[in-house]
């Protein structure tokens, strides 16, 4: 009797485990599609591309298609632009916006409620409404009238990195809304017993929060770091809007296509598709190296940090 | 006297962290006014103007109302486009929500071949900002819309199985139904990448000693989803329903904000309208994010409050 019970819930336990691995390599075969998708199509010559019995792996595969691509990028020139980017204004939005977000969560005072709600509304507004007006703001630069006055003119912002960094400093930039309430959320949901061992030890505000919450907080820090570095390689409006004559990876990617055919005078699909995705190779590449090189440390910051509580 | 006393120290702790937060909080307000408060106020402005725009400079029209009356009143489409963007968001909200707490759960566990099922999760943060969905988009759908007869990104929709599907069946209208159910089920798991990250980086923040008591406790792991997990992930169920909300509404593949891009940018060029379009938006988004938040708010387990 007890035999035939422990063996039902063997056969119970092994069908869980057989459910959940059909149910994630099925939704993991979704999210990898693309992926294949880019990396197949990029290596695929003109006649792959028109014989019908190629559908993934290229017949007469050619590494052109990343040469002409890279030339079209300007890649190591795009590169540097682009992560010089995206690792200023990620290291900012780690700095700044954990530590207004720590003084929405813990500090209580009559206007919090206001300011926040300001907070929340500058997540809403998406960066193609205020462009234009803003963009006119970085091109005559100047706050309250000082710097005609002193300087005796406005400060000309286009093709600098100061758009994205000035408002980045202040928790101003793409999306750092967003990560500000990502913070507070992490913050509140922490004990406040953890800063009061911190208060009695004599600590200040300042050295509580870095000494104490900072650590304790690491799976909010890779999380927002991770998606600031992304959302910046990526960022398209902004960028076009004030890198005119500085190329980026992610301007120069939404224009490829424009590119190939203006430089070379084709417009023969079957040489612009693989083309363009050879392309998108070269500028997902160095994301997806990135994470898989930080991911060993990511998972070990998260997990030192149980000790929450 | 004693207890004036106590009083009078105890206010002053919290007159002294009131100040330190609003150290923290005017820096912000700071930012606000020097970067992001002129550009809002001018795009109001914009939403009451005629706007003409001459080579670096920008003339306004003061025209009142005018454009927000033409939204709701002459403009055919503006109305159609917006219902179908908020029923679209209250299906996509719960569906992404559920989903996402499913899979961080689940990606939580130890098990061999975390890591690499962790680094597919995260494709899709990748895959679909900014550039890239841009330039996937732009042509695949050239490509494929004759076949499938439908936009957005088809390498993320059941194009080939739709029209196997289809052929096979005659073009019965009920197969549609069902492709359509089963391309929602590939937009959730393609919308649900920040969602999925964010809950994960929740659940770690959970401290192992409460489980650990509740399993000497007694309690299994279902009681101990319902009774730790549930509570403490709820700070963070908040925040991912802001962000869904957001997010389906400032989409690439939003037709109204697309729409309203066209306006400002395409070959009308009346980037006033657009303003007034883009302001009736914001106060719509507002109005659902404060009530959902509202409404949320009540059963969210803050572990000091």
């Amino acid at each position: 009797m007890t035999a035939k019970l422990t063996n039902s819930r063997t056969y119970k336990k092994l069908f869980y485990r057989l459910f959940f691995i059909m149910l994630f390599c099925g939704i993991g075969y979704i999210l990898i599609y693309p992926l294949i998708y880019i990396f197949t199509t990029a290596v695929k010559s003109p006649a792959d591309m028109l014989d019908t019995t190629t559908v993934w792996i290229a017949k007469k595969p050619t590494y052109t298609n990343f040469l002409d691509a890279w030339g079209y990028i300007e890649y190591i020139k795009s590169l540097i632009n682009t992560v010089m980017i995206a690792v200023s204004v990620t290291v900012l939005n780690l700095a700044v916006c954990s530590t207004i977000g720590y003084g929405f969560a813990r500090f209580k005072f009559r206007e919090r409620g206001l300011i926040f709600a300001l907070v929340v509304f500058t997540i809403i507004v998406p960066p193609q409404v205020i462009g234009l007006p803003q963009y006119i703001y970085f091109l005559q630069f100047d706050i309250f009238g000082i710097f005609k006055n002193t300087l005796g003119g406005t400060i000309n912002f286009n093709n600098t990195l100061a758009p994205f960094i000035l408002p980045a400093v202040f928790g101003q930039g793409l999306k750092s809304g967003l990560f500000i309430y990502i913070f507070r959320q992490f913050y509140r949901g922490m004990p406040v017993e953890l800063e009061e061992a911190g208060y009695i030890d004599g600590c200040g505000t300042f050295k509580t929060y870095l000494r104490i919450m900072v650590p304790s907080a690491t799976p909010a820090f890779t999380t927002v770091g991770l998606l600031s570095f992304v959302w910046h390689w990526n960022e398209v409006f902004n960028q076009a809007q004030y890198m005119t004559n500085n190329p980026t990876l992610s301007m120069r990617l939404v224009g490829i296509v424009g590119y190939i055919t203006k430089s070379s005078q084709v417009t023969d699909l079957s040489y612009v598709v693989p083309t363009k995705y050879a392309g998108v190779a070269l500028v997902i590449l160095p994301l997806i190296i990135v994470y898989l090189i930080g991911q060993k440390f990511f998972v070990e910051g998260i997990e030192r940090s149980g000790i929450v509580g | 006297m004693e207890t004036t006393r106590r009083r009078r120290r105890k206010s002053g702790l919290q007159r002294r962290k009131a100040r330190a937060g609003r150290l923290f909080s005017y820096f912000w307000l700071l930012g606000f006014l020097l970067f992001v408060a002129n550009p809002l106020f001018q795009s109001l402005m914009y939403s009451f103007s005629k706007v003409e725009i001459s080579r670096g400079s920008v003339r306004l029209n003061i025209i009142g109302l005018e454009n927000f009356v033409k939204a709701f009143t002459a403009d055919a489409e503006f109305i159609p486009m917006l219902i179908d963007s908020l029923t679209v968001i209250v299906v996509d909200v719960l569906l992404v929500t559920f989903f996402s707490l499913f899979v961080a759960v689940m990606l939580n566990k130890k098990f061999k071949g975390r890591a690499l099922l962790r680094a597919i999760f995260f494709l899709p943060v990748i895959i679909t900002s900014g550039a890239l969905v841009y330039v996937m988009q732009s042509d695949v759908s050239a490509q494929f819309a004759g076949a499938s007869g439908q936009q957005g990104m088809p390498m993320l929709q059941t194009v080939d199985f739709k029209s196997m599907l289809l052929t096979l069946t005659n073009n019965n209208p009920a197969v549609s139904v069902l492709t359509d159910a089963i391309d929602r089920v590939y937009q959730i798991i393609w919308k649900s990448g920040v969602q999925i990250l964010l809950f994960i980086a929740g659940l770690q923040a959970i401290s192992p000693a409460l489980y650990e008591s509740a399993e000497v406790e007694g309690s299994t792991g279902w009681e101990s989803f319902w009774k730790i997990t549930l509570p403490m992930i709820s700070p963070i169920i908040v925040i991912n329903l802001v962000y869904t909300i957001i997010d389906s509404f400032t989409d690439y593949n939003n037709e109204l904000l697309r729409y309203i891009q066209e306006m400002a940018f395409g070959t009308t060029l009346d980037y006033g309208y657009s303003a007034a379009l883009a302001w009736i938006f914001f106060a719509i988004i507002c109005v659902i994010l404060a009530l959902s938040v509202g409404i949320l708010s009540r059963k969210v387990f803050y572990m000091n409050d």
